[in-house]
Parts: C-alpha cells; structure tokens; sequence
C-alpha cells in the first residue's frame, strides 16, 4: 500500500487505454458517416469505339447525348444550376441563330451547326450574358476548349453533340457524318427526328419498362391498357409532362422520370396522348389480341422471331433506366462496363430476380421483376451474352 | 537600454538569414546570375527556338503516355501503398515544420516577460518535433522509393520537369536536419544572455529553411494539379520559376502553412493532456494543464483563419479550372465536404468545450458563464445546418414519404448559403468563447471600460445580422452569381469580429486587475477534447489531401499526363473514409512511440542500492 506524499495526486486509471480508446472510438465515428453517405465510384472516361460503318444519324445522335452526360462533362455545368446556359432546357438550334444576330458576336460562323462547334473550340469568341468569368465583364468565358485536354473530344464526337443537340428538339440533323462513312450508309433507316407511329414512342422512350401496355410491360407504374377510360387526353399529357402532379393510387411520386417533356418531341407527345386516349375505344377488341399477347409462350416465341440482342434491350425498355448501348437512364445503373463487374450468373441474375443483389447506391424495388416470364430462354441467354461483352480495356 | 541593444542584434541576425536565403534561392532559381546551380538549373530554361543540345531535346518531349502495362503490378493496389506512405509522410512533415515556428514565438515570449517557464514549455515541444523529425524523413525515403517503383514513367517525366531543384530540395534537407539538431542539443548551452539571441536566429534559421523545404514540395504537388511552365503536350518549356509558381501554389503554401501551426498545436496538446491526466503531482498536473491551454491556443487561433485559406484556394481552382472546382464541390467529390462539417464541427465544439471547461480555473469566470449556454446551443444549430445534405440518394418510398427528393424545410439548409451563415457564425461563437475566456480573469480598469463593452456588443450584434442577411438574401432571392459574392461580405463580417476582438481587448484590458487563476484545477473530462483535436485534424488534413489529389480525376498531371494506371478511377467514399481511418490510426501510434521517446528520454533508473533505501517502490522509473 502506497502513502500519498504531500503534493501528490491519484491518476484518473489506465490513461494510456482510455485516451487511445477515446481517440480510436472518434475514428471509427468518422468512419461510420464516410460509410453512411452515397458510394459511387468515379471511372475514368472509357474512349468508345465508334463502328463507323453501322452508323446512323440516330445512333450518332445517341452517341452525341452519351458525350455530353460522360466524357464529354457537359453535364457538369451545363445544367439547371445556373453554373453555365441550361442546354437541355434551350432550343440550342434557335439560340445559336440568336447568337449569330447578337451584336456581341465576333465569330466566324454563318450557322447553327458552326455555331455550335465553333463554341465548344473556342467558346470565348462568344460569351452569354451573365456567364463569363468573374470580373471579366461576359468577356472571357469560363468553358475550357472541348477539344483540348482534359476533355480532349476528338472531332467526331464535337459532331455527335451537336447532332445531339440538334436532334433533341426535333430539329434536322444536318451536321456532317463522320466522312470514313460511305456515302450510302450515312441515309438512315430511322431519322433521329420524330418516331413516326405510337408504337414507336412507347419504346423509344421504354414506357414498358414500369408501365403495361400493348400486352406487355412492367408494374412499376399503372397499366395504360386502357388509361383511355379513366384519363381524359389534358390529364394523360399533363401525366407524362409532370408527372408526380396527379398520382394515380397505389403508386410513389418521384419514380417516373421527370424529364419527357425535355426529351420528347411534340409530335411525338401528341401522338401518344391521342394513342393513349383512344385505348378507351379499341378495348372492346383489345382483350383478345392481349390475351393472347400474354400468353407467355406466345410471347417467347415472338421474342425469338425478333431476333437481335439490340431490339430485346429496345423492347423490354433497358434504356429507359440502364445507359447501353450510348444511351439510356440513370434510374438503374450503368450497363456500359457491365462485364468488368459482373460474370454471366451474375447478370442473368440480375435480370430474372433483380433484387437477388443490389449494385451500391442504386434502390432495391425499382427493376421489374417479371422480366423471367416476358422473355425467352434464347433472348435471355443472347442479352446475357451481350451485356457480357460490355468492358473496357 | 539592454532591451533596445538586443533588439538590434535580433534585427541584424534576421536581416542576416533573409538575406542568406534570398541568396540561395537567388543562385539557385534564375539563370541570369549565375548562381550556384545555374548550370543545372540551365537546362530548364530553354525556350523553343534556342540551339537546343541533347538535354534540352530531353525536355522539349511530350510527357509520357503510358499504358497499363507500364505501370509494375505488385499484387497489392499501389494507389494504396502511396496514399498510406504519403499521407503519413505529411502529417509528421506538417508536425516538424508547424512545431519549430510556435516554439520560436514562445521561446521570446520567455526572453521577453523573464518567464522561464515559456522557455522550459518550448524546449519539452522540441523534444516531440525531434523525434517526429526522424519519422518524418523515414516516410519522406519509402515515399519516394514506393514513387519510382510503382510510377516509374511519372516519376521520371517529374525528375525531368523539375531537374535540379529536386537536388535543392535535397540540400535543403540536409540544412534542416543540421540546424534542428544544433537548435534542440544546444538549448542549454545558448539560453541566457547573447547566446539566447544567437539560439534564436537559429530558430529562425530552422523555420525560414522548413518553410522553403515545405514550398518546395508544394511546388511538385500544385504542379500535378495545374501543370504551368509545360505546353499543352507537357514539353518543358519555362524555366524552373515559371514552372514551380502555378495558379495554385501560393494558395498551397498559405493553406498549409497555417493548416500545419493548427496540426501542430493540436498534436502537442494531446501529448499535454496525456501527461496532464497521467500526473502524479499538482504541479505536474497544473504545468501540463498550462501546456494544454497554449497548445489548444495555437491550435484554435490558427484554426479560425484556415477556412478564408481554403476559399482562396477554392477560388483559385476555379479560376483555373471551372470543371475542377465543380469535380470538388458540385460533382462526385461534393459528399466528402458533409464529413469535412463533421470534422471541423467536431474541432470546433471540442474548441468551445476545452475553453468552457477551462473556466472553472477562475471564480472570475462565473460573470460570464451564463453565456455558455446560448454559445453551445448556437454552435449546435449551426453545425446541424452544415451537414445537411442537399441532394439525397432515395428509394421510391423514400421519396414518397419525403414528399419528393428535396424535404421542403431541410432542402433549403443543404444548400451553400446556409452552409455559409451556419459556418460563419460558428466562428463567431468559438471567438465569443474564447474572448470570455480571455476575459475571464481580468477586471478592465479603464475609465471607458463601458463603453468598450458595448462597442464590442455591437460589433458582434451588426457582424451576425450581416452574416444572416447576406446569407439569406443574396442566397435565396438573387441570382447564383451573387449568392458566391455573397460570402465574402459573410468572412469580411467574421474577420472583423476577430481583428476588432483582439484590438480592442488588447486596450482594454491594459492595466487590468488580475483575478486569481488555478491551473490544473480543469475537469479531465476537458483533457479528452484535446484529444478529440487531433483524432479530427488529422482525418481532416487525410480527407482534404485526398479531395485535392482527387479534384485531377484520370489525370498524373492535369492535362498534361493521364492515369492509366488499374487505380485511375475514384474510389467511393466509404473506401476513402477506411483508408483515411488507417493512416489517422497508423499515425495515432507513431505519435505515441514519439510520446513514449520523449518520456524515456527524461527517464532515469534508479541504482538498486538506492531502492532498497526508498520505502515506496513506486518511484522507480518515475519521471524526474
């Protein structure tokens, strides 16, 4: 037993495991929320081989809008921030003539097309109103020159926005192709302008990925088959212009896409509207010709007929949530490297029992599960394949 | 008359070092005067059109583009292995460069009051930056091993770039470690009289050489970020001046500089506030209480600045890159600012803690303990505002209970205006807390007294309404081009609370009556938030090191060098948060091997004959 001396105090225990307790305890506690938060990874931009040969004013437009979400980081400013001109809002096609009238315009372009690359090379030749650099007066523009590093787009590309930003409004796609592309494969089959038939829209745009329709889609969102009955045409526009507006019951807010109206023609709302509207008339036929569609072994044996990876992903409406192919949503994520992460049970998997496996920072819940008794074993293993092949290096 | 003689020696000896170093880096970086490395430095400054020999032909390449193949495959991810060796590199390189410059203040703060206890306190700071040196250098060695190994191309293409000034950096290193060891062996021999004024300049010596060495290296780094002095394709083509000042060094270097002191002074108040938990006797308990409260000083004061560093330096990336600065700040990098409010909340409410707690040592203090209350709950509310996420990741049912992706009350907070106010003000409070503090044992005697009382109520009172008005007004009811001209008005406000604060206690407070003060009379409750500093600081200084590196992306060197390394992407954040948990716990024991040397160093065993004689075994190994 140990006298006390005069002067002398009791240490509060074992300071050494208290204090590296306290301090390892506080770690961890930082650790905790840097595990909490949204885990996403930022890959380093993929080059995409372009196969210039199946070139088509559609696909290169396609090409051009999966630049301006990527590597081209449009997007990063470009958008409803404030930080740069909202692109996807503006009728670029308009605004580039408007520019050309501008008395502050000291270019050398003579129309939309050069207008548009001659702002992404040089974008301080013109400046908008409002957006140049701090106390440059709109006088030096804050845009780095896309063609040079670190966004270094190749001239091919810098023609793919712009067919992009062309075709987005339903405008003509009149920039050049890329001109290794013999002459007849560069006249498209489909134009990058408006789907021409009803049918055309709904999987252009992947409706049957969350809604039912023309005998087959998913129950993410309400049936359509006949909206017609219950939805007066104003209410059918108004519910795929802004979505979350009216909700039909049963349903969450916020999963429909919000952006249709950016992205869809006026043609081709109309022709949707009054397609959907008139379901209400046709569904004294339709029952039949749907039952029929719903027989699952019908339907495999249409699916095989189809044939081409490319349409299984364009009929089940992959694009509408997953980016391939260039194109496509960010409701699911990307497919573009899919094999990198993924082996084939995997993604088969994730098709017929999507919520078996989560990838990180996407919910669970959103992916249809029914796909296993919409497709065939052919097209399932064909997709399988395909999205196996989609790597880098 | 003694005072004014010495104050004359310390103005040549300092006009003496200025002039030394000027001259080395006059020799060393420009070519017109022939100094010292000119030949060597001769070779970064060809311009194109020059006759060009075979070296300068080496420069005017383009950067290396390497492919993965290049890079050597160890088995183990080399991102890794660099991030965990740098990173530990810095925080001791952060600690030994921070350490000798507040030990030179407090060291004449001794000369000047006669106090010979600043100069003991500075001398036992010394000891833990010496020890921490050798570390320091050990990192800096496998650092640069595991750089040429696992990044051969960038290396050499760096070694190219930067040619001899590496070799000045060198020497340099050598001249530190020299003066160090003269400055911390040579206490005693040099610590009265004129020889206290030569071991002064010494420390000077030591700072003004620590903080080239330190401006050195930031050169390097800066340079990966904004590459200057280089054409697009990355050929040299500037001299070493050119290439070293880039856009972002200067806001590196001030960055650093006063994030190193605040580092430093939280680092040496852990090693206060163990000892001061640890010690056996009242006066041991009383002298590392005192140690603590200076270090948290340090630490605290060199604190408030830091933020208006890193919007200058934010500001700059901007400026040099927009797309760079969204990368940070509005792009996949924008979440790790939410942990950084974490962090710097958790630095400033264990700030405020350690100074409320700190009160008790004075019965004056009691006049202002009914503020701490109002303090605490403004602190609170403020770092609550700043981690709110503005933009959240949400499952459908989420978004449907929340009513859409935004709540409509807690929306508005996530966004900067907000962020701004809540950060500002919680620099105001923590100034507020330290001011009373300060007061705490003083009774102002100056006839105006009142009315210095209420100019500084009402210099708070406009400071905080201007810090909310301009936050709300400019934030939510203008366009986005003011909400960032917005903030300045918010840190002038801040800084002129500080600055006034300090100016007018200073007068005020001149001649005061001095209450009673009992150091070590402290709950050890308060000793934790001196841990809490560091622990936060040093996840701080990992997690803002791994946003800067991270804000080039794919890129060695921004557009000039692209990484095509396996590790070219971005991890996610919970990655990052484990690797920032590894090196701050790496460095946690590193730092208590540093304590345990700096206490076996004052420890002396007791012969046996000498124990048999002492009735308690307890004094054996007991620090004398």
């Amino acid at each position: 037993m140990s006298t006390e001396q005069p002067g002398e105090i009791k240490s509060g225990g074992n300071v050494l495991a208290k204090s590296m307790g306290f301090s390892l305890g506080l770690a961890l506690l930082f650790t905790l929320v840097a595990n909490l938060l949204p885990q996403m990874e930022g890959e380093a931009p993929v080059e995409q081989e372009v196969d210039l040969g199946a070139l088509t004013v559609e696909s290169f437009a396609a090409l051009g809008e999966s630049i301006f979400s990527g590597n081209g980081t449009c997007a990063l400013c470009h958008n409803d921030l404030g930080r740069a001109p909202d692109i996807l809002a503006l009728n670029m096609v308009e605004t580039a003539i408007a520019h050309l009238k501008d008395e502050r315009y000291k270019g050398n372009a003579t129309d939309a097309v050069s207008y548009l690359h001659e702002s992404m090379v040089d974008p301080g030749i013109y400046v908008v109103k409002g957006f140049g650099k701090k106390g440059s007066n709109d006088t030096i523009s804050p845009m780095p020159s896309i063609d040079k590093p670190p966004i270094q787009l190749s001239e091919i590309e810098i023609n793919a926005v712009i067919a992009y930003l062309q075709a987005k409004d339903g405008h003509d796609v009149t920039v050049s192709l890329p001109t290794e592309v013999p002459a007849v494969e560069t006249a498209p089959e489909k134009s990058a302008g408006p789907a021409s038939t009803a049918e055309e829209v709904l999987s252009r745009y992947g409706c049957q990925a969350c809604h039912k329709v023309l005998g087959s889609g998913g129950d993410l969102g309400p049936d359509l088959e006949q909206v017609g009955k219950r939805l007066s045409p104003e209410k059918i526009r108004q519910s795929i212009i802004d979505p979350d507006v009216d909700i039909t019951e049963g349903f969450s807010p916020g999963v429909m896409p919000q952006n249709f109206s950016e992205q869809m023609m006026v043609k081709e709302l109309e022709m949707l509207v009054t397609f959907l509207a008139d379901t209400k008339v046709a569904s004294g036929e339709k029952p039949v010709e749907l039952s029929m569609a719903n027989n699952a072994e019908d339907k495999k044996t249409a699916g095989s007929e189809a044939g081409g990876v490319k349409e299984v992903v364009t009929r089940f409406g992959c694009q509408a949530c997953h980016v391939i192919l260039g194109r496509g949503g960010a409701l699911g994520p990307s497919l573009e490297n899919v094999g990198n992460r993924m082996n084939a049970d995997q993604i088969r998997q994730s098709i017929v029992e999507p919520d078996a496996m989560i990838t990180e920072g996407f919910p669970s819940g959103v992916m249809p599960s029914n796909f296993s008794e919409q497709i065939s074993d052919t097209e399932l293993d064909a997709l399988v394949i395909f999205l196996l092949e989609q790597r880098d290096g | 008359m003694k005072a004014s003689r010495y104050s004359l020696r310390w103005v040549w000896m300092t006009l003496l070092i200025i002039a030394a170093l000027s001259f080395f880096w006059s020799g060393a970086m420009t070519t017109s005067s022939g100094g010292w490395f000119s030949e060597a430095i001769a070779a970064n400054n060809t311009s194109i059109g020059e006759v060009t020999t075979e070296n300068d032909e080496l420069k005017l390449r383009p950067a290396p583009k390497p492919t993965r193949a290049d890079y050597p495959d160890i088995g183990v991810s080399s991102r890794s292995i660099v991030w965990v060796v740098a990173q530990m590199h810095l925080f001791f390189g952060a600690l030994v460069l921070a350490v000798p410059l507040f030990v030179l203040v407090i060291e004449l703060l001794g000369v000047y009051t006669g106090d010979s206890r600043y100069d003991d306190m500075a001398h036992e700071f010394m000891k833990i930056s010496i020890t921490a040196y050798s570390i320091t250098a050990l990192f800096g060695g496998t650092l640069a091993l595991a750089l040429f190994l696992l990044y051969p191309d960038l290396m050499a293409y760096m070694m190219r770039v930067f040619g001899a000034q590496m070799m000045v950096y060198g020497i340099l290193f050598f001249l530190e470690s020299m003066i160090l060891y003269i400055y911390y062996y040579g206490w005693d021999a040099l610590r009265y009289g004129n020889a206290k004024w030569v071991h002064l300049s010494l420390g000077l010596l030591l700072n003004g050489v620590g903080a080239t060495l330190m401006v050195t290296a930031n050169s390097w780094a800066t340079f990966m970020m904004a590459p200057s002095g280089v054409n697009e394709v990355g050929a040299v083509v500037g001299n070493i001046w050119e290439i070293m000042k880039g856009p972002l060094w200067n806001p590196i270097n001030l960055h650093r500089f006063i994030a190193n002191i605040a580092f430093g002074g939280a680092v040496v108040g852990a090693y206060a506030a163990y000892k001061c938990l640890a010690a056996r006797t009242t006066e041991a308990r009383a002298h590392y209480d005192w140690m603590g409260y200076t270090s948290n000083f340090i630490a605290i004061l060199a604190f408030l600045p830091l933020p208006f560093a890193g919007y200058w330096l934010m500001a700059e990336i901007y400026a040099y890159s927009q797309q760079m600065g969204i990368t940070a700040m509005g792009g996949i990098l924008a979440w790790l600012f939410i942990i950084q409010a974490v962090l710097i909340g958790t630095i400033l409410l264990a700030g405020n803690y350690y100074l409320w707690s700190g009160m008790s040592r004075t019965e004056g203090s009691k006049r202002y303990q009914g503020f701490v209350k109002y303090i605490a709950v403004v602190l609170v509310i403020c770092f609550l505002i700043w981690v709110t996420p503005h933009t959240l990741i949400l499952t459908s049912g989420e978004i449907a209970a929340l009513g859409g992706s935004h709540h409509h009350l807690l929306g508005p907070l996530g966004i900067m205006p907000a962020k701004n106010i809540a950060v500002n003000l919680m620099l105001v409070f923590t100034f507020m807390s330290f001011q009373i503090y300060r007061r705490s044992d003083k009774v102002a005697t100056v006839s105006w007294a009142k009315a210095g009382n209420a100019l500084m109520i009402a210099i708070y009172a406009v400071a905080i309404i201007n810090i909310i008005f301009a936050g709300v007004y400019y934030g939510y009811f203008t366009n986005t081009v003011y909400k960032v001209g917005s903030s300045v008005m918010q840190v002038m406000s801040t800084l002129t609370v500080i600055i006034c604060g300090v100016v007018l206690d200073a007068f005020l407070y001149r001649g005061a009556k001095t209450l009673p003060s009992h150091w070590g009379q402290v709950s050890n409750r308060a000793q934790y938030a001196l841990f809490a500093l560091p622990i936060a600081f040093t996840w701080l200084m990992a997690l803002m090191g791994y946003v800067r590196s991270s804000v080039r992306t794919h890129w060695h060197v921004y557009t000039v060098m692209k990484d095509t390394s396996p590790d070219n992407f971005i991890p996610t954040i919970g990655y990052a948060g484990n690797m920032m948990t590894i090196v701050t716990v790496l460095f946690v024991l590193f730092v208590l091997f540093i304590f345990w040397i700096a206490n076996l160093s004052g420890t002396k065993q007791v012969p046996a004959y000498a124990v048999n004689k002492e009735p308690t075994a307890e004094r054996v190994g007991s620090v004398t």
